[in-house]
């Protein structure tokens, strides 16, 4: 407003004034009105003006008419007297009065005035209105005078013609304007008439019009609106190749781009909301699994969580052992323990499910093949079980397992469901792998423990052997040697002497070999100097002396040396395994060979006993030999495998270099 | 249909701005005119006599009676200049009315025609004044004229046709063709098929130019005064028979006008060529000077008028 205001600056303060009050009326009526207004008030003004400017020539036309024919009739009469008059034909005179009255409408009067002034003859009956007279005169010169009246009768033309130069008189006419202003009130009225209808026609124009400009601009108001409540399906029809089609055109693309936006825009935040929940759903089920130290525990809560989670009655977890071999109903929901457990054992033999073992993926099992143990199942809450989603509890590209949740149709899950049942799949297999970690953690600590006593055990042991072997062997070797050497004190004769002194030789060279087997045994001296072949030969060369009617076969195909760690591990183990058959196996035959490829050292030691069960043993924990061939060699990075059964048992251990 | 009603609302504001736009056009006219009441009448006064009686002079409608005004306009001033009294001229349609006049005394003096004058004569003692002398001459002759390119040789060729008898009781316009057609042993009404009265001789010589009639008979002298000043008359007319010569139109006066008067007016009249003026006046009525007469001169009229029979006029 203050720019209008500023803009009108230039006016008057009236004007300006009413510009705005006429600006608050026009501007506050609708388009249709505005346009309906411009066309009714051209039309008027066209009319009008038209009917105006008709009137006006009409007017000077109709009056010069009238002009021409007052004077030509009067011109015409004076003509015609002047015989009359000249003769004294007043009556003559007065029928050619008569007669011009009759047959002229317009004439309302005619009179002849003598020269001097005496009212020859005149149409008025028998008396005459004398003021007329002299109303009008005219110069004998003059062809004609003209004298408008105003009478009761309204405006009379009064032609005063004179007859014969005025020497015969003076013929005076009165012409009305009663047919003329009837003409012109007829004219006038004929197109007031016509602009009124003009008028309606312009309207009904105006309001094709106006419906024609609106329709389209409405149509848009009414998309727009939509638009705002959001419902971006509205287009706003094109009707013309016009500024507002274009307009159309413009806001139906910017309506395409919204949509487009706003498609984003959901599934971005569907997408957000979905991962929310997953993310959600992982966390609630990393915080059950981390709440859990017990593997089956854990997977319950877990199963637990996921039925809340997707809402549904029953499922199940089935355990894979290492190597794909055995299948363990970890737990169950919602579904018989029998069934559940059937469902286990077969399901991943023959069922669809093994494929989410083999493909490593999450399936949606429907329909159910009869076969199934769930097919057809009736839950608590009486739906039947018509399909199963099964998903592989994934870790480090193993399948350990597989999560299974029961429903009742086809579109139970969606895609984002399976995506989650995946994902938590994943974190499962994870939780899975970290408890049987965990409990392999733990069995060898418990091994490591027991591991370490039997080693103090061993330790004593070998305390023991060494201080019995000190205090049988040497203690009572040199025990002979003092009484042998006391006997010295005694003896005199040199042969005495020379046959003691053979004795105690022989009693020093015995306790010698004894101190030397010791020191082998503790640790062989050729290992360090001439290597782990040279070392196992002289090993298991003195073995038979030891376990008599076992016979040992060695073969040692090795490089010179390897690496120091790497001997005195294989030589302990190749001990420790030759010590336990030599033991345990109540075999004759112990065949050690060693080889190295590839980089790696391989010592196979196999006995033809009667066998034993490592995992037994392992689990047992008594077994300090076993654990301590498995630590060491785990210590260099290598493996150690047991085979055995009723023909023998085999060790294989394999070690880097 | 409330979209209709809304537009119709529309329609109606429109309207009523639109209309806003009329009220400025309104006509009002002032007018600032001499006002007349027509209602207003009254009786004519009566014409106030004239405190000097005017000689009334008539001129019988030998000519139209415009050419009569502007012919004997000068003439009446002159008496009225040397009668040293208003003259007033006076003019009637037929020479019966002029006659009756003379009669009555209601004129003075009067132009008559020589029938006329023999007729008046005859019946009240109209009394012959004076004669105008035309080249020298007081004889007239009726000439038989029809249109220039007419076949018509005689007044025989005019059988069937259309003619123009001048007054009633003319002598060279209606008795000579009337004798003229009597004497083929035929009356005017079965000769010609149509006839009718011109009641002026200027007229007939005009009918006959603008092809009206196809033949009629006018005064000699009127014939030459006319064509003297309107030459295509004589143009578009041709003159095919010549009747002999009557006594000329005579100037005659009332029985009832005293004699000084009369013998005043006769002087004037007589001295008329003498006086400058009075020789301009006659030069407006081509005539050479007014003389004295005898009655004589107009006995061939009287034969004539015999011949045709004045009931018969009348």
């Amino acid at each position: 407003m203050r720019m209008k205001v500023n803009r009108l600056s230039g006016l008057s303060p009236a004007a300006r004034r009413f510009l705005n009050r006429f600006w608050a009326v026009a501007g506050a009526v609708s388009v249709r009105t505005k346009i309906l207004g411009i066309v009714l008030a051209l039309v008027l003004i066209l009319g009008v003006g038209v009917t105006f400017q008709v009137r006006t020539t009409l007017r000077a036309a109709l009056s010069h008419n009238l002009q021409e024919q007052g004077v030509s009739i009067t011109r015409d009469v004076a003509a015609r007297s002047v015989d009359l008059l000249l003769v004294h034909d007043l009556y003559g005179v007065y029928q050619l009065l008569q007669d011009t009255l009759l047959n002229n409408k317009d004439v309302r009067y005619a009179f002849v005035v003598s020269p001097e002034g005496e009212v020859l003859a005149h149409t008025f009956g028998e008396r005459f209105p004398s003021a007329l007279i002299a109303v009008n005169t005219v110069p004998s010169t003059d062809r004609y005078h003209l004298q408008k009246i105003a009478t009761e009768e309204g405006v009379i033309w009064d032609f005063a013609v004179p007859i014969f130069d005025g020497r015969a008189g003076v013929v005076r006419m009165g012409l009305s304007e009663d047919a003329m202003q009837a003409t012109l009130t007829g004219v006038t009225g004929q197109l007031l008439l016509t602009t009124i209808g003009v008028s309606i026609v312009g309207v009904a124009a105006a309001i094709f019009l106006t419906w024609l400009i609106t329709r389209p601009v409405l149509a848009l108001v009414d998309v727009t609106k939509f638009v705002a409540r959001g419902d971006l399906s509205r287009q706003a029809p094109h009707w013309a190749n016009d500024e507002i089609g274009l307009l159309s055109d413009s806001f139906n693309a910017m309506i395409k781009d919204l949509a487009a936006t706003q498609t984003k825009s959901k599934a971005y935040n569907a997408e957000l909301i979905r991962r929310n929940r997953e993310l959600a759903a992982l966390n609630i089920v990393a915080q059950t699994v981390s709440q859990q130290q017990d593997l089956h525990d854990m997977l319950e809560s877990a199963l637990r969580c996921v039925l809340d989670l997707m809402h549904m009655q029953a499922g199940w977890i089935v355990l894979l052992e290492a190597g794909g071999g055995k299948r363990q109903l970890a737990c169950s929901i919602g579904l018989p323990e029998a069934i559940a457990r059937q469902e286990a054992e077969q399901g991943l033999l023959n069922c669809q499910c093994r494929r989410v073992v083999d493909e490593k993926t999450t399936l949606l099992i429907t329909p159910l093949q009869e076969t199934c143990p769930v097919y057809q199942l009736r839950l608590k809450n009486q739906q039947i079980v018509n399909g199963h989603v099964a998903v592989p509890l994934i870790s480090k590209s193993q399948v350990s397992g597989t999560l299974n949740i029961t429903c009742s149709h086809d579109n139970c899950f969606s895609d984002e469901d399976l995506q989650l049942l995946g994902a938590i799949g994943q974190q499962l297999g994870v939780a899975v792998e970290n408890a049987r970690l965990w409990r392999e953690i733990r069995q060898k600590e418990r091994a490591r423990g027991q591991l370490l006593e039997k080693i103090i055990t061993a330790q004593e042991e070998e305390r023991k052997r060494i201080a019995r072997e000190l205090h049988d062997g040497t203690s009572q070797a040199l025990t002979s040697l003092k009484v042998g050497l006391k006997i010295f004190e005694g003896l005199e004769s040199a042969q005495e002497i020379q046959q003691h002194l053979a004795g105690m030789r022989d009693i020093v060279a015995e306790t010698l070999d004894t101190v030397h087997d010791l020191a082998l045994e503790l640790r062989p001296s050729v290992l360090d100097d001439l290597g782990l072949a040279a070392a196992l030969e002289r090993y298991a060369a003195k073995f038979p002396g030891r376990y008599p009617g076992l016979t040992i076969d060695l073969h040692c195909d090795l490089p010179d040396r390897l690496p120091m760690p790497v001997e005195t591990t294989l030589y302990r183990i190749v001990q420790e395994a030759m010590t336990n058959a030599a033991r345990h196996s109540g075999g004759h035959t112990l065949s050690v060979l060693l080889t190295h490829r590839n980089g790696r050292v391989q010592a196979i030691i196999e006995d033809d006993g009667h066998g034993f069960d490592p995992e037994a043993a392992r689990r047992d924990g008594n077994s300090v030999g076993l654990h301590s061939m498995a630590e060491r060699v785990e210590l260099l990075g290598g493996s150690l495998n047991i085979e055995s059964n009723a023909d023998g048992a085999t060790v294989y251990v394999e070690v880097p270099v | 249909m409330s979209q209709f009603i809304k537009s119709s609302q529309d329609v109606a504001l429109a309207v009523a701005l639109a209309l806003t736009l009329l009220t400025a056009c309104g006509a009002a006219q002032a007018k600032d005119l001499p006002y007349v009441d027509l209602s207003q009448r009254e009786s004519l006064p009566a014409v106030a006599q004239a405190e000097v009686i005017p000689l009334r002079l008539a001129v019988a409608a030998v000519i139209s009676p415009k050419g009569t005004f502007e012919s004997y306009s000068a003439l009446a001033t002159y008496l009225s200049e040397k009668l040293n009294r208003p003259v007033e001229l006076v003019q009637r349609r037929t020479y019966a009315e002029t006659n009756d006049l003379v009669e009555s005394g209601e004129v003075d003096v009067a132009f008559v025609c020589s029938s006329a004058y023999v007729i008046g004569q005859r019946e009240f003692g109209m009394a012959l004044l004076v004669a105008p002398q035309v080249n020298g001459e007081t004889v007239y002759h009726s000439w038989l004229i029809v249109p220039v390119n007419s076949p018509a040789q005689t007044m025989t060729d005019l059988r069937g046709k259309t003619f123009a008898f001048t007054d009633p009781w003319s002598n060279s316009g209606r008795m000579y063709p009337t004798v003229l057609v009597k004497e083929m042993g035929e009356t005017p009404e079965t000769f010609f098929s149509r006839t009718f009265f011109t009641y002026s001789h200027d007229d007939a010589i005009r009918a006959i130019a603008n092809g009206v009639a196809d033949g009629a008979a006018v005064d000699s002298l009127v014939y030459q005064y006319l064509v003297a000043r309107e030459p295509w008359l004589g143009e578009q007319t041709k003159i095919i028979q010549r009747s002999p010569p009557f006594g000329i139109p005579p100037v005659v006066t009332s029985p009832h006008l005293r004699p000084q008067a009369r013998a005043e007016l006769q002087n004037i009249l007589l001295e008329m060529a003498n006086d400058p003026a009075g020789r301009k006046a006659l030069k407006m009525l081509d005539i050479d000077r007014f003389v004295l007469v005898e009655d004589t001169i107009y006995d061939s009229v009287r034969d004539l008028e015999s011949q045709v029979g004045l009931f018969e006029l009348k």
